[in-house]
């Protein structure tokens, strides 16, 4: 359902002919989930990576074109690690972007690695840049499981909640979610008293919800995305349980509430600044920044709100297009490609309050996730909407 | 505890019949034309997402693949009327007719916003055709092919049409709305109006398809086709019009249930594999040819789903799935298999 | 040297030397695509005999889980845990083999369907030791003693090496005992057990066997990539596997390795050409689903049988080994070989043998006749073993009737009413198989070519036997390409080629033509000469009356007369049984 604009394409078309002739290139390969279970996530994430290659054709203060090459990897991770081999030693790329979920990202740890090149993930999971010393080449921008869930708990112990129920996925994206639960909660003293699990195509989420809700949990966080995520808080509201019910970043669309609709209402969720951007202050750096890129997606991919998951790429080919400049700025070549592969990688790491759709990166040699609670919010459902809660 | 069981209970034999029609559709489908088909879940998500369309107001993209399969029923028959293009263009206009009349239909039925049963009903004209035309491409060309061949095809359309569900529709749920909001309480147990009509709904259709295929001529005449189809031609039944409505039937089976398990669950394109499988495994207790028994058999199902979520939600596919190994040994014990 | 062969050499060269010409990306490719080409030839196996697994991806899941977890966690060279957890997986096979492999028809492949589904979700819902549905890093490379295989060119040699030896093997085994034992599998299990093959075992041992194969791949996969997760072995894989089985073809081991290497240079060429679109969607399962059904319905054998023209024909297997020893047959005539004592069966409601005595003696030639639907089949049957009798006794060599599988080595050979041979094996190969209780080569010698010398001697004996019936010169031919009166004589052979005292011939005549009954007749006179006694069910009157020295007659289930031809011919009861009328007042 592609309508590239007839303005657009000219754009493009001038400003390659403009830019053309002398400016060196820079190619930035990725490979994400376009088909497969995470192809929810990788379409979104694609169509971001060709939001940014038109921009940035426009663009004429860059030292450089930027050329993407992007290819699918079907949510498996063999074809991952054979796609990203492919960019590194066929089409010669600079930087690498991959990959949508963390098990494929985990596999290809060991090819750029070897290859010395430096990768920027999209994947939830806090394994994909710890530990920093063996993730030397690593980088990623969506927040980890880790630090949204951090948010939710920190609110349960404000509340004085002190046993929690988990209810998610038995995919990784859900696996995600229960370590970083267990993590945290052990951190702030909580205590996980259940643990069910289901399947995005479940029929039915009545038995698991009931073992939840005998538990007696003080609250109940669920980790999955909708329509499930929507289907379980449903099925915990009618087996009886009434406490809070916590969620994670992957409700946070609205799949959510127009699956859920009343039975969601109340549901709090921990989120990315996408979510809730229209409510931040004007002073808020990340308002206005959100703001131009939800425009331009939603005009551009013809759809209501903007997702998290375009957001991710939209950074990370910001990013590295950024890294990149700065090293050609400190004098590296692009054509010699493993040089300047290296001093990206060392840019990458000197990337300071770079505000972005995902919220504020800073990276640095022991911080490759660059986020902090700055880029975490907690929203809730209210009156069938996204709201910010408690006015953070 | 009795609590928690009687609650399982209720709610794992109502949730089991959700499977209740695609395991009729099964066996419809495999006493008629002994095929086993493994892509019949497909039907499901065609019906639930041609719904989700209409109630939405856009043309389905079913009419796609309709069209594309009348258009390839065309190509491939214009060989066999090369002496008679008479007989050709007759039978190819029919089928454009069919193509053109269709979309009329569909036109006018997003124009009039027919109500829910109305567009249920213009889902199932748009599906139900496409599973005569499956039937015409893989199982007509070879009747006497063995088990495990139509087995294999089988497999291979249910790739197919998943991964057409994929690129028409994408990888979004679509919510569906219900014929009736809200539900009852049956004991402790919240019961959807939506699922109280999929169980009438499929336990009317299971009962009739039971009377029609035991005691009616015409039901007989289905059975017959498939237990020796030689000699039940020999006894002028029409074996190629029996298999044809047998999947006829069985696409408009297995849509109905999608479109009736929608609003439950949201329309998406993966979900009619699951359901086809276990609608299997209840089928399967009736060794895909007895209705009372698949009946059984999916209630069972829909129990042990319930008892092994509530138990090990993690196992819980491990467990229903080699449940199914026991429940193939008896069957098989039971009855001398056909091989051909 | 042959052309097949030179072109046979060539392909193997290319496969064996691509690892080191091709760019560093495809040369990964290479590896996954000889790995699941191990896999598939597992399931080419499977279908030549017969059978099918919708749950193949599950065994190589097995197998690379079991390596993968066992080396990490302990630090053991990952040669061993290799060899550990594909003998894991064997007896895992094993176990689900005992279980399901006595399903028929189509319970078959929805029991594969079902554990493939059960093992698949095992390896996510077993989160705390297999890491979930995220899966495991770190995964220590093959290694053996501290040398570690972490050359992508060296592991991609290695794992063609083992293609090629697993092809070369298979091919071997189709010409041995237990290859022959095999291509009757799949419709001819009443016959196979009617000359010692035990089938139940069989399928066992041909399903553990592809579970092996498939482990070996799965140990492979995850010592390259390095990396352990649940998604490489689902269900979709085992789908793909099974395309490329089909596409490739069940005749031949290499169908195995054609389909893999064309499914995965599809699946690139599709991906690439997506990509160059900017286009989204399943388009290659869309495709590899349509190619399914098109090669089943078009080409249901594969690519195999353009291939097989391609291939070196397999060398002719030496036949000039001593022949076998046959067992004396002692002369004394009085031994009772066979007793039958008030035989019964009924079918629902239809009883079809009442009160039926019979006695065999050694050396006797006796015919069994009657009108159609006597009974006469339905008596073969229970005398040869294959169906039990509802009611009276069997004594067979003065003991208990035996499992079907046993029969023939206490004596008993067989021919079938409708000819079961195996079309595509040569009359050799069909006639070798009488051999079977005889010889005891099994897989393990089949497959690694040790069993030549005993072949040889089947072989030898094989020709003696056919040159006796006549048929020396149809030997390397079809059995499926010969006319029917032939087909029944090469019948006659195998039988023969059992080394039987008893033989049990079900309308050996039906479908010959005269020249072949006077041999037919001449071959059975000699026999009766050594003493070997003959049971003989016909309709043609002339040659039964013109051989046997005694007669029974079937009617209705029961036996209604017995004696010497002349006698019988006259007697009124028979006469009207065959003509009809007055068939009230006979009985």
């Amino acid at each position: 359902m592609k309508r590239i604009s007839v303005a657009a394409a000219a754009l493009m078309m001038s400003a390659m002919a403009a830019g053309a002739a002398d400016k060196p290139e820079l190619r930035i390969g990725s490979v994400v989930a376009m088909t497969g279970p995470a192809s929810a996530l990788g379409v979104p994430e694609k169509n971001a990576l060709d939001l940014l290659q038109e921009q940035i054709a426009s663009d004429t203060s860059l030292p450089f074109t930027v050329k993407f090459i992007t290819y699918d990897d079907a949510s498996d991770p063999t074809k991952a690690v054979n796609s990203v081999r492919k960019l590194i030693t066929e089409d010669n790329v600079h930087v690498v972007i991959c990959c949508t979920t963390t098990p494929t990202s985990m596999a290809i740890l060991e090819t750029v690695t070897q290859a010395k090149v430096p990768n920027i993930s999209l994947a939830l999971g806090q394994s994909v840049i710890e530990p920093v010393k063996d993730r030397y080449w690593i980088f990623k921008t969506p927040s980890t499981d880790q630090l949204q869930v951090q948010v939710l708990v920190d609110d349960m112990v404000k509340r004085g909640l002190k046993k929690v129920a988990f209810l998610g996925l038995e995919d990784s994206f859900g696996e995600g979610g229960w370590v970083a639960l267990q993590s945290v909660a052990k951190a702030k003293g909580v205590e996980i008293i259940a643990a069910e699990r289901f399947a995005r195509t479940d029929t039915n989420f009545t038995p698991q919800a009931l073992k939840v809700r005998q538990a007696s949990p003080g609250a109940v966080y669920i980790h999955a995305i909708p329509p499930s995520s929507a289907l379980v808080h449903q099925a915990l509201k009618r087996v009886g349980y009434t406490g809070p019910i916590y969620h994670s970043g992957g409700s946070a669309n609205n799949a959510f509430i127009s699956i859920g609709k009343a039975d969601v209402e109340g549901a709090l969720l921990g989120t990315t600044p996408v979510l809730v951007y229209a409510e931040l202050p004007d002073s808020n750096p990340l308002k206005a920044v959100i703001t131009k890129f939800a425009a331009l997606y939603e005009k551009r991919f013809n759809v209501p709100k903007v997702d998290i998951f375009p957001g991710q790429s939209w950074d990370a080919g910001n990013i590295a297009i950024l890294a990149a400049s700065n090293a050609v700025k400190a004098g590296a070549k692009l054509d010699n490609v493993e040089a300047f592969r290296a001093a990206l990688r060392d840019k990458l790491e000197g990337v300071k309050e770079f505000v972005a759709v995902g919220g504020i990166f800073n990276y640095s040699p022991t911080d490759h996730l660059g986020l902090d609670q700055r880029s975490t919010f907690i929203s809730e459902v209210k009156n069938g909407q996204f709201r910010l809660y408690n006015a953070k | 505890m009795i609590d928690t069981a009687l609650f399982l209970l209720v709610d794992g034999l109502t949730n089991g019949l959700i499977y209740a029609l695609l395991a009729l559709s099964l066996v419809l489908v495999f006493t008629v034309t002994r095929v086993v088909n493994i892509a019949q879940g497909e039907y499901v998500m065609l019906g639930a997402l041609t719904l989700a369309d209409l109630l939405q107001g856009r043309m389905p993209g079913t009419l796609y693949l309709l069209v594309g399969g009348l258009a390839l029923c065309i190509l491939l028959d214009a060989g066999r009327w090369r002496r008679n293009w008479r007989g050709a263009l007759l039978f190819s206009t029919g089928l454009i007719v069919m193509a053109v009349a269709a979309a009329l239909i569909t036109r006018m039925a997003i124009s009039l916003h027919f109500p829910v049963i109305g567009m249920m009903a213009v889902a199932l004209l748009l599906v139900a055709p496409l599973g005569v035309l499956i039937y015409r491409f893989t199982v007509h060309p070879i009747p006497d092919a063995s088990t495990i061949v139509f087995v294999i095809i089988s497999v291979g359309v249910s790739m197919a049409v998943q991964g057409l569900g994929l690129l028409i529709w994408g990888a979004n749920p679509y919510p569906v709305e219900p014929i009736a909001a809200g539900g009852l309480m049956a004991g402790p147990v919240f019961i959807p109006y939506q699922a109280v009509a999929i169980m009438v709904v499929a336990l009317l259709s299971m009962g009739g398809l039971y009377l029609f295929s035991e005691f009616t001529l015409i039901g007989k005449a289905l059975q017959a086709s498939a237990m020796n189809r030689l000699g039940a031609q020999f006894c002028g039944i029409p074996v190629n019009l029996a298999g044809g409505l047998a999947f006829l039937l069985a696409a408009a089976f297995s849509a109905l249930s999608g479109m009736l398990l929608a609003p439950l669950i949201t329309a998406n394109y993966e979900m009619g594999f699951m359901v086809g499988l276990k609608g299997f495994v209840g089928a399967a207790m009736g060794g895909l040819a007895d209705y009372p028994l698949s009946l059984a058999g999916v209630m069972i199902v829909g129990g042990l789903e319930s008892a092994s979520s509530y138990l090990a939600s993690a196992y819980r596919d491990v467990l229903v799935f080699s449940l199914l190994i026991p429940i193939l040994l008896w069957r098989n014990a039971r009855q001398r298999v056909e091989t051909r | 040297m042959p052309r097949r062969t030179l072109l046979a050499l060539a392909a193997s060269l290319i496969l064996l030397g691509a690892p080191w010409l091709l760019p560093p990306f495809y040369v990964g490719i290479f590896a996954y695509a000889g790995i699941y080409a191990l896999a598939a030839i597992g399931l080419v196996l499977l279908l030549q005999a017969g059978q099918i697994s919708l749950g193949q991806a599950a065994f190589m899941g097995l197998g690379a889980y079991g390596s993968a977890l066992v080396a990490r966690a302990y630090g053991i060279d990952s040669f061993f845990t290799l060899i550990f957890s594909i003998a894991a997986t064997a007896l895992v096979a094993a176990l689900i083999g005992y279980i399901t492999l006595r399903l028929r028809g189509h319970y078959l492949p929805l029991a594969t369907l079902a554990y493939g589904i059960a093992l698949a979700s095992g390896f996510t819902a077993w989160h705390d030791v297999t890491g979930g549905a995220s899966g495991l890093d770190k995964i220590p490379p093959l290694g053996l003693f501290g040398y570690a295989l972490t050359d992508d060119r060296l592991y991609t040699q290695l794992v063609w090496v083992i293609v090629l030896l697993a092809v070369l093997g298979l091919a071997r085994l189709r010409n041995s005992r237990v290859g022959r034992a095999i291509t009757t599998l799949e419709s001819h299990d009443g016959m196979a057990r009617s000359f010692g093959v035990d089938t139940t075992v069989l399928r066992i041992k041909v399903f553990v066997f592809s579970a092996v194969l498939a482990a070996l791949a799965g140990g492979l996969y995850v010592h390259l990539l390095r990396f352990v997760s649940p998604s490489p072995f689902s269900l979709l894989t085992s789908f793909k596997l099974l395309i490329m089985a089909v596409v490739g073809g069940p005749a031949s081991a290499i169908g195995g390795v054609v389909g893999a290497l064309t499914l995965e240079s599809a699946q690139w060429a599709l991906q690439d050409l997506l990509a160059r679109w900017g286009a989204t969607g399943n388009l290659e399962v869309i495709v590899f689903g349509v190619i399914l059904v098109v090669m089943l319905l078009k080409w249901p054998q594969g690519l195999s049988p353009a291939l097989e023209k391609l291939l070196p024909k397999a060398k002719a297997r030496r036949s000039d080994g001593a022949p076998l020893p046959v067992r004396t047959l002692p002369a004394d005539r009085t031994d009772l070989l066979l007793e039958l004592n008030g035989i019964g069966i009924n079918f629902g409601g239809l009883q079809a043998l009442a009160d039926v005595d019979m006695q065999l003696k050694r050396g006797e030639f006796v015919g069994l006749i009657g009108p159609n639907g006597a009974g006469k089949t339905t008596l073969f049957a229970i005398i040869s073993g294959l169906l039990r009798q509802s009611s009276g006794t069997v004594t067979l060599f003065g003991g208990k009737m035996p499992q079907s599988h046993s029969i023939v080595r206490e004596g008993m050979a067989r021919t079938f009413q409708h000819v079961q041979l195996v079309p595509t094996l040569s009359v050799l190969d069909n006639v070798a198989l009488g051999a079977y209780w005889r010889t005891s080569s099994g897989f393990m010698r089949g497959l690694l070519a040790l069993d030549d010398a005993e072949n040889a001697r089947v072989l030898a004996s094989a020709r003696a036997v056919l040159r006796r019936v006549g048929l020396e010169a149809e030997a390397e031919l079809a059995a499926g390409s010969l006319p029917l009166g032939k087909q029944r004589i090469v019948e006659i052979a195998r039988a023969l080629l059992a080394d039987p005292q008893i033989l049990l011939l079900d309308e050996p005549a039906a479908g010959l033509r005269f020249q072949e009954k006077l041999m037919l007749v001449k071959i059975l006179r000699q026999l009766n000469a050594e003493n070997v006694t003959i049971l003989l069910v016909e309709h043609d009157m002339e040659l039964v009356m013109g051989c046997v020295e005694r007669l029974v007659v079937l009617d209705r289930g029961r036996i209604i007369a017995e004696g010497a031809p002349k006698d019988v011919q006259a007697n009124p009861a028979v006469i009207s049984a065959y003509l009809g009328g007055a068939r009230d007042k006979a009985a």
